[in-house]
């Protein structure tokens, strides 16, 4: 007796089709909860030139918001470009294909100072921005990852 | 109502260590919550910072738990110094993470972890050249209120 089973060839390609689809939307989901950090962590940046806020990179594993159009008002200039660029880099390989990730951070050599130092006063933004837009919007960071990752 | 996180890290954690702080301000080092006098050189200060959402639960029963986060920030004139002192707070607060503080009230507040969230980050120095490194911590808490 002889069983005879076809179209083997066709579930293979149809699954290898979904985990590709399932990926992209996993993605997708993940790049859309880091905009929602991204945006609020905006909302708190210090701003004296803009800079800092200028220098928020969000790379994702197929998608990406570099920013980076600094203001030239300080000699730092050249070191915030050069640094953005090598961030971005590292970011793209953290997020690569292989690894489904999304990277948001500030590349400016001085944000951790910023971000740590809770005697200075801002006019704008406070201290501890990104701790904060991340710890006040966990659910909603949530919310968005499950709903454009859910998406077909 | 529980005691504000940076109270008690400075009277259980660093007070009660065996290190010589005091919060006399002219002791080699002296402690204070939430500000940084200009005047002495070498303080060390606690500073709440917020934390994550509490967990809710449906049981009010249910001792409700918090994750309250605070900053330590040590500021001197030497800079090996305030590495050390740095040195000296971390060891108190994460080798004494585990305590519990019962207020007049009766309610008792169960710490059960303080885990840091950096290592010592130095920042550059303030307008009077003095030196200045900073670590954030967060801690995991339980209110237990009296039985009526």
């Amino acid at each position: 007796m002889t069983i005879r089973i076809t179209g083997v060839r066709a579930i293979i390609s149809s699954i290898r089709k979904s985990k590709k689809r399932t990926r992209k939307r996993l993605a997708a989901g993940l790049f859309e909860g880091g905009k929602v950090l991204k945006q609020n962590a905006l909302r708190k940046t210090p701003e004296e030139h803009g800079n800092l806020k200028e220098s928020l990179y969000l790379v994702g594993t197929f998608e990406k918001e570099k920013a980076g159009n600094f203001n030239d008002l300080s000699d730092n200039l050249p070191q915030l470009t050069r640094d953005h660029a090598q961030h971005i880099l590292e970011a793209e390989t953290l997020a690569s294909r292989k690894n489904l990730r999304v990277v948001l951070g500030y590349s400016a050599f001085y944000s951790i100072f910023v971000h740590e130092d809770l005697s200075k006063s801002h006019p704008t933004g406070e201290a501890k921005f990104l701790e904060r837009a991340r710890n006040e919007n966990k659910s909603a960071i949530k919310q968005a990852i499950l709903k454009r990752g859910s998406r077909q | 109502m529980s005691n504000p996180i940076a109270y008690d890290v400075k009277v259980k954690l660093l007070e009660d260590s065996s290190t010589p702080f005091s919060d006399d301000e002219s002791a080699a080092w002296s402690i204070h919550i939430s500000k940084e006098p200009e005047r002495p050189k070498n303080v060390i200060s606690v500073y709440a910072t917020g934390g994550k959402p509490p967990a809710l639960y449906f049981d009010t029963s249910h001792p409700s738990t918090e994750y309250p986060s605070f900053q330590v920030r040590v500021r001197g004139t030497d800079y090996m110094a305030v590495q050390d002192k740095m040195q000296e707070v971390r060891d108190a607060i994460e080798h004494n993470g585990n305590f519990l503080v019962t207020d007049i009230a009766g309610t008792c507040t169960y710490y059960m972890d303080i885990i840091p969230t950096t290592i010592p980050i130095d920042l550059p120095a303030d307008k009077n050249n003095l030196y200045i490194t900073v670590m954030s911590f967060y801690a995991l808490r339980e209110e237990r209120r009296p039985n009526p």
